[in-house]
């Protein structure tokens, strides 16, 4: 066999028998490849020299439980024996799926236009049923919570009312009060009538949007 | 043979699905329009009639609902109301059904409908449930019938009661429409009144008040809400507070009094007289005199018949078109003022002045804006401290006062008189003969352009300057760099030109 230098590298990685046999005739004439052969046997003394072997009891039992755990027909769950004969894949299926789907968002659409409707306060009904009455409710603590927030900001401004509009943004605050406590007292014992709750709203509005004013004119 | 087993087991897999994700919509809609409050709601209707005679009319006093009250033809008064309580018992909610009461009550002066709700009707809390009511009224009576109406926590609406009404409301609008004479008072809530055969005085304490088309005379006061009357056949007199007020078309002298809202009035038979403390006011169409004032907001006038009088502290001052003699006194804005076909007296603090087109006599007074006249056909007087003053196209005498700044006067017919201390001044004569000429200055230059054929007797001086002269001048008396006499002309009026630290030129007006 004629062995060149070229092929030395494949032969340290994968030659065979032979070709090592030749490699080392061939070294005999060839102070390079020479040179080469004995560091890679060099290299692979200190390898073996290098090399420990340790016993792993547990690697092999837990090797063996998953292959038969793999092996093993799987365990479903009730869903996935529940549709599991289906055939999902199928076009019959796909279609009903579309179809379904476009129920179920025509269905929630509708719930939500009817539900966001409901939410409005109806605008001439003598009483309010129990679900509105808890939507107005609602309303007011927000435009509470809304109204001490802006209170707190403008309290100082009104306290200390130096110019005549302050004045009077101070005396319109307190006309309001006077409304909204009014209300208040009349909707304790009479809590679902539309006007009382409706008129009751309309006042908060208009203390928010005082106070605004209020907070603009400090402002400029 | 595996194949029909396998389609059966398929199809009932199929079914099986589409019941129980069909169901999810159908659950959600049955959701959305099922769910009904668990309360018991009663209604009791109550009905009623009742004649009038000779010049009854009709009372009513209510709370805590709404009240219809229509005007019609015959003396029958006819009640309706509609009475509903609202209550998780039903036992509770027909009880308490039964113990309102309407009661209507006929007397020497008519009709009394009052509205009975059982008392200590106490908060209580449930679960699950409120307890409510509220009545409704809708009464017919006599559209010629005097009408009372007190009514709380509702709207009322009457239309069609031409007779004399008074309707006192809170909590709630008060709709009126096809009245005859009518006092309405509310708080809490708007006022609309359409259409009123008689006088009207309407009252809001916190509301937006909106009157059309009424016959006879408007008293309104608003402390809180937006004013809009327009339509008012008598005089009008507005108070409002914190809104806007709008007022159109009164046949009457008419006033407006506000506080922190604009004012715009227009078309008025009469005089017009607003007040305004810290808003705008604009003014148009008054056939009469306008007196207006305001402290921080500026003041618009058009076309106003009579004599105008403005008062602003703190705005700008617009005025058109005024037939009377108008005057304007302000602090700290502009004035500007055209066509004024009797004259303006215009004194600011700190803002120009701005006036033309004027047929009677100017003064002007400021401290430090400027002053600028032009096409005035009567007598110009401008005093002025800071600022400059120009003048074009002065038919009368010109008679000027500033310190600090220059002043420009051009094609002044009559006499003319500047004094000025540091500024320069610049003048030109104008007209066929000549009229006095008497300039004053202390630190800037003096130019005058002499009409080509006039005769002046002229006096000229100055300190540190020169005296320069395009026109032939014989002397007389002292000559020298700094003063000269003699004249031009036929010396027929005099021209004074005093100075002490500039030059002074005369030359020919072109």
């Amino acid at each position: 066999m004629n062995t060149a230098c070229n092929d030395r590298e494949r032969i340290f990685l994968d030659g065979t028998a032979e070709e090592w046999a030749a490699l080392e005739v061939h070294a005999t004439t060839c102070s390079a490849c020479r040179e080469e052969l004995n560091a890679w046997n060099n290299l692979s003394l200190t390898a073996s020299d290098l090399h420990q072997e340790w016993d792993s009891p547990a690697l092999w039992p837990r090797i063996e439980r998953a292959l038969r755990e793999q092996s093993a027909p799987p365990r479903w769950s009730w869903w996935k024996r529940f549709f599991g004969s289906w055939n999902l894949i199928s076009l019959q299926w796909q279609t009903a799926a579309a179809a379904l789907l476009l129920v179920v968002l025509t269905g929630s659409a509708i719930w939500f236009i009817a539900r966001s409707d409901r939410h409005r306060i109806p605008e001439n009904q003598a009483l309010f049923n129990d679900h509105t009455v808890r939507e107005v409710e609602k309303a007011e603590a927000a435009y509470e919570q809304a109204i001490d927030k802006l209170d707190a900001q403008a309290r100082p401004q009104l306290d200390n009312a130096s110019t005549p509009l302050m004045a009077s943004y101070r005396e319109k605050l307190q006309v309001l009060d006077s409304a909204i406590a009014d209300l208040r007292a009349q909707a304790g014992i009479n809590p679902a009538n539309g006007h009382l709750r409706r008129q009751l709203l309309a006042m908060y509005q208009e203390k928010q949007d005082t106070l605004e004013q209020v907070l603009e004119a400090k402002q400029q | 043979m595996s194949h029909p087993v396998h389609y059966s087991q398929r199809s009932a897999a199929f079914l099986r699905a589409a019941a129980v994700l069909g169901a999810i919509p159908v659950l959600l809609v049955a959701s959305a329009f099922g769910r009904r409050p668990a309360q018991n709601e009663v209604t009791r209707d109550f009905q009623k009639t009742v004649t009038l005679t000779g010049n009854q009319g009709v009372s009513v006093d209510h709370r805590l609902g709404r009240v219809v009250v229509h005007g019609e033809p015959g003396r029958e008064v006819k009640i309706s109301a509609t009475i509903r309580v609202q209550d998780s018992n039903a036992n509770d909610a027909q009880d308490f059904l039964q113990k309102i009461q309407i009661e209507v009550r006929e007397e020497g002066d008519g009709v009394h409908v009052r509205t009975i709700y059982p008392e200590s009707r106490l908060p209580h809390i449930r679960i699950g449930g409120h307890s409510s009511y509220s009545v409704d009224y809708d009464i017919a009576m006599p559209a010629e019938a005097p009408l009372w109406l007190r009514n709380a926590f509702g709207n009322a609406e009457i239309a069609g009661v031409r007779g004399w009404a008074q309707m006192e409301n809170s909590n709630g609008a008060l709709l009126v429409r096809d009245a005859g004479g009518a006092k309405l008072v509310n708080a809490f809530g708007k006022i609309e009144l359409t259409n009123a055969t008689g006088n009207c005085s309407i009252t809001n304490n916190n509301g937006a008040v909106n009157v059309t088309n009424v016959k006879g005379t408007l008293e309104l006061r608003n402390r809180f809400g937006e004013i809009v009357a327009s339509q008012i056949a008598g005089a009008a007199t507005i108070s409002g507070g914190n809104g806007r007020v709008s007022l159109t078309q009164a046949g009457g002298n008419s006033s407006v009094s506000n506080s922190f809202g604009e004012v715009v009035v227009r078309n008025i038979a009469g005089n017009v007289s607003v007040t305004n403390s810290n808003g705008r006011i604009d003014v148009a169409e008054v056939s009469g005199g306008a007196e207006l004032t305001t402290s921080f907001g500026a003041v618009e006038a058009t076309r106003i018949g009579g004599a105008t009088t403005i008062k602003d502290s703190n705005g700008s001052v617009h005025v058109t078109e005024a037939q009377g003699f108008v005057s304007v006194n302000s602090s700290f804005g502009t004035v500007k003022g055209s066509q004024l076909y009797k004259g303006a007296n215009v004194v600011t603090g700190n803002g120009g002045i701005e006036l033309t087109n004027v047929q009677g006599e100017i003064y002007a007074k400021t401290s430090f804006g400027s002053i600028y006249a032009e096409n005035v056909k009567g007598k110009f007087t401008a005093q002025d401290s800071n600022g400059s003053v120009t003048a074009k196209a002065i038919e009368g005498d010109a008679s000027v006062t500033t310190s600090f700044s220059g002043v420009s006067l051009e094609g002044v017919g009559g006499k003319i008189t500047v004094e000025n201390q540091n500024g320069a001044v610049d003048v030109t004569a104008s007209g066929s003969s000549c009229k006095d000429v008497s300039l004053r200055t202390s630190f800037s230059h003096i130019g005058v352009r002499l009409p080509a054929n006039a005769g002046y007797r002229i006096k000229a001086r100055t300190s540190f300057g020169r005296i320069n002269s395009q026109m032939p001048i014989t002397a007389s008396g002292a000559m020298g760099g700094d003063s000269l006499e003699g004249t031009i002309g036929n010396g027929g009026c005099l021209l004074e030109l005093t100075n002490s630290n500039g030059n002074i030129d005369i030359s020919k007006a072109q």
